[in-house]
């Protein structure tokens, strides 16, 4: 196998292997080892270390107790500074609301999770694992936006990471009742007409229907099921009661800071697709049955093998690497293990005759990747401080982590990513990388990786590798990365 | 039910007495008019924006997120009162508002409904290219521009529409064009967007931003700027879009004369006061068209807000206007009248609005655009004179 199209593999499943080192020998198992063990996620140094010079406000939330007091407190603050809003001066407030509200609770947030985000992929033990991951995390799209949820953005993403060892079922219940979905997508107020608290007139909360319609129209069936307004309708009062809970006594270490609030739950027995769910004894297991029977249903094994092969191999995948990946969803019973190997072997087989134009995270990934740069990341990082960050920059590409602007995600198709701005974008990107290189001294370092790479890389015939043979060209130092990171070989993966 | 229809001739001031406007009007014979769309993207809720005051149903369905304060249209509509400056466009008899309208899709999904919006086909994802950029190539517009960093779906299948968007990094070197620009060559793809990738590096105007007006640029009002100031000129593009991304999706809380509906109402107002500020004398020659995915649910939902519905409403503001006037079927709001009991309808279809402002616009028959494609063929007796077309 030429070189070339096994490191095409190494970008299409992961972000590239830097040209200075070793391409695996066999790519399959090489990629397949890495979705079968679950790869600690930090802000990382180069090394694969945790970074060790974040003050302890900048830790990443884990335990549900944690994140949920940290959402209680950004809600507190937020109150308190609308109530500081009459006594100071228009000035004062925006000074205070950055130092109470938005620096603690959504730029430093976003900025370690991001960055976490960024360097396991960068520097963890299994970018395969994580290209998986930001399908998955992508899939199941929470983004800040709502009710000040910024600080449960992070914590739902990488709540998926362990369910990617199990089955779809877990990773879609889990998924639907976190706090950050469930505030999300506004069902922690989805309250049943004939519920208790809406009888005896406790809330004015009714039925919101947001989070069961995406339930089936993203997350499982599709609407080329053709299910109607009516399972819409029925979903959404299965859905009711469902709560993100407050870090009181009460609710004190429940899974996952989920409540089901019975009060709060539409009572007797509702129809879905023309399956009846009835509560019985236990009101909160109607859920649970639908969320099984619709991990189970054929409609979503479709959905999900199209989307995962559109995803990593092309936007029209071909009918035999879509079959292969539902085949092993289906007999495996959504095994996610088995179907991410399932998607690398579809990989590896149409590798030839398919290719991607990658959403520009990943691209800047496989950039870093390449170059050896590290992401740009000033510390601590408030309104003013200065230097380039890697979630700006992001965002002048077209995705600005973690803001996602609607509930289906980032666009997974090359050619929403291809516009006259976006490719501008790409190619000043790499303007502003290379001269990072030279002030931070990494640039001859980045220049023997491109040398190195762009031989190993881009075929012979394409005029890129012939542009870059030249000393000319290897000696101008932007030229070079433009020549090889914006030829077409490394923009389509 | 008794069937209700407001065909309303607007008793707005109607005082067409800019001087400027005139003037441009006379000097405007050879210039190609102007189009801007907006797409608000979310499902605007046609009755915060326009609140049909005369329906005595209103109130009581919506307690809690009525408009209790509007701006006068007419004894039976209202205008949001964050929509101050079009407001003004209405007394100017330069705003038209098309109600109760919508497409012939109720799946209530955004996504398939952006789909559509854009495409303009029916079925969702049934085609890669959108109904302006079809119409763009069809009446062989030389040039339009989404002032975005993607390229929405409405504007391709026009192989001149581009995309531009306020960016802080610095320009690529002329060789470095060069160097994209072969090796770019062999790709179909890749290789059409060099030559536009290199006027916009080497155009200055373009590339003079600095950190502050960086980030002004990107609000509304900047984005207005940026459309217009490439729109305004003679060789300028015929065809603008902003994308409101998002925004106006409100399940829950959306409040009323202020709150989240309200706040992205001041954003549209803000883009279209300031493009028509610096739209200067073109303005009079000029159209701007909303258009949104769906409407959404008549009555408040149980959070304060309202789910996916099916009409709302459209709104056509510049000096292509030429009536002062809301245009609707309307039924009214009682149960009976609502698509499935909970939608306000799309009794007129809002392709039929696009017909319209495209044969305004390019000059393209509602026959001719359907024979070539470009949108199924859809007329309202409604839509009578509208746009004097």
């Amino acid at each position: 196998m030429q070189s070339n199209l096994v490191s095409k593999f190494t970008r299409r499943v992961a972000f590239g292997v830097p040209g200075d080192q070793g391409l695996p020998a066999d790519p399959v198992a090489w990629a397949s080892a890495q979705v079968t063990g679950l790869p600690p996620i930090d802000v990382l140094e180069p090394d694969g270390k945790r970074r060790q010079d974040l003050p302890t406000d900048m830790r990443l939330l884990w335990s549900m107790d944690e994140v949920m007091h940290a959402f209680e407190q950004h809600k507190r603050s937020e109150r308190l500074s609308f109530e500081k809003a009459k006594e100071l001066s228009t000035k004062d407030f925006q000074n205070y609301r950055e130092r109470t509200v938005y620096t603690p609770f959504m730029r430093l947030e976003h900025w370690k999770e991001v960055q976490a985000r960024e360097t396991t992929a960068l520097y963890g033990q299994a970018p395969v694992f994580e290209r998986f991951w930001h399908f998955w995390s992508n899939h199941f799209m929470v983004a800040p936006g709502n009710q000040n949820n910024d600080t449960l953005v992070g914590p739902f993403q990488r709540s998926l990471r362990p369910l990617m060892l199990g089955k779809f079922r877990e990773m879609l219940f889990n998924a639907v009742t976190h706090p950050g979905m469930l505030v999300y997508l506004d069902n922690n107020r989805n309250t049943g007409p004939n519920s208790k608290a809406a009888r005896q007139k406790w809330t004015k909360d009714s039925i919101n229907e947001n989070l069961g319609r995406e339930l089936l129209e993203l997350f499982t069936l599709s609407p080329r099921a053709g299910y109607t307004q009516k399972d819409v309708e029925a979903t959404t009062l299965i859905l009711t009661g469902w709560r993100d809970m407050k870090p009181d006594k009460r609710h004190k270490g429940q899974a996952l800071g989920t409540y089901f609030d019975f009060d709060r739950h539409e009572p007797g027995s509702q129809e879905v697709l023309g399956k009846k769910y009835t509560a019985l004894f236990r009101p909160s297991g109607k859920l649970e049955d639908l969320v099984t029977d619709l991990a189970n249903h054929p409609a979503t094994a479709e959905h999900l093998a199209t989307k995962l092969c559109v995803y990593f191999l092309d936007d029209a995948p071909p009918a035999a690497a879509i079959s292969s990946v539902k085949e092993a969803f289906i007999n495996s019973q959504g095994d996610l293990p088995t179907v991410h190997r399932a998607v690398i072997q579809a990989c590896w087989t149409h590798l030839e005759h398919t290719r991607k134009f990658v959403s520009p995270e990943t691209w800047f990934l496989q950039v870093l990747t390449l170059t050896g740069m590290e992401p740009p990341r000033p510390v601590p990082i408030t309104k003013s401080t200065p230097g380039i960050k890697t979630t700006n920059l992001l965002g002048d590409l077209g995705q600005g982590l973690p803001r996602c602007p609607q509930p289906n995600g980032w666009p997974i198709r090359s050619m929403d990513w291809i516009s006259k701005e976006m490719l501008d974008r790409r190619l000043r990107v790499l303007g502003v990388l290379a001269d990072m290189s030279r002030r931070t001294g990494k640039a001859q370092q980045a220049m023997r990786h491109i040398v190195a790479g762009s031989q190993r890389d881009v075929p012979p015939y394409e005029t890129a590798a012939q542009l870059l043979l030249k000393p000319e060209v290897q000696a101008d130092m932007r030229l070079a990365w433009v020549a090889y990171l914006a030829s077409p070989t490394l923009l389509w993966s | 039910m008794k069937r209700r229809v407001f065909l309303q001739r607007s008793a707005a001031l109607t005082s067409l007495s800019f001087a400027g406007f005139a003037s441009a009007q006379d000097q405007g014979h050879s210039d190609k008019p102007r189009l801007l769309v907006v797409l608000l993207r979310g499902g605007m809720d046609g009755l915060t924006a326009v609140p049909p005051v005369g329906d005595s149903l209103y109130n009581s369905i919506r307690p809690q997120i009525a408009i209790q304060k509007s701006l006068r249209l007419n004894a039976d509509f209202g205008l949001h009162p964050q929509l101050e400056g079009m407001h003004t466009m209405w007394q100017a008899g330069q705003l038209a508002v098309v109600h109760s309208t919508g497409f012939q899709y109720t799946g209530r999904s955004h996504f398939e409904g952006q789909d559509i919006m854009q495409t303009g086909v029916m079925k969702p994802y049934a085609s890669s290219s959108g109904w302006i950029g079809r119409a763009m190539e069809q009446a062989k517009v030389d040039s339009g521009v989404a002032i975005s960093i993607p390229m929405p779906l409405i504007l391709r299948g026009h192989d001149k529409a581009t995309t531009q968007f306020p960016n802080w990094m610095p320009t690529l070197s002329d060789q470095d064009l060069a160097a994209v620009a072969s090796i770019w060559a062999k790709d179909p793809i890749l290789s059409a967007y060099t030559e536009v990738i290199r006027e916009a590096n080497l155009d200055k105007t373009l590339n003079s931003t600095n950190r502050v007006s960086f980030q002004n640029n990107r609000s509304m009002q900047g984005l207005a700027r940026t459309a217009a100031a490439s729109m305004r000129l003679e060789s300028g593009p015929q065809v603008g879009l902003i994308d409101m991304t998002h925004g106006f999706d409100t399940h829950a809380s959306q409040g009323a004369e202020q709150g989240s509906h309200a706040d992205k109402l001041r954003d549209l107002d803000q883009l279209m006061v300031t493009f028509r500020e610096e739209m200067g004398a073109k303005w009079a020659n000029t159209l701007v068209l909303t258009v949104t995915e769906f409407g959404r649910t008549a009555a408040e939902n149980g959070t304060n807000g309202t789910d996916h519905g099916v009409g709302s409403c459209c709104f056509l503001a510049g000096g292509l206007v030429t009536h002062a006037k809301v245009y609707a079927d309307w039924r009214g709001l009682q149960k009976s009248s609502l698509f499935e009991e909970r939608d306000l309808p799309a009794t007129i279809d809002v392709n039929a609005v696009f017909a319209k402002v495209l044969e305004r616009v390019f000059a393209l028959s509602p026959k001719t655009l359907a024979n070539a494609g470009v949108l199924e063929y859809k007329t309202s007796p409604l839509l009578n004179g509208f746009l004097g077309v």
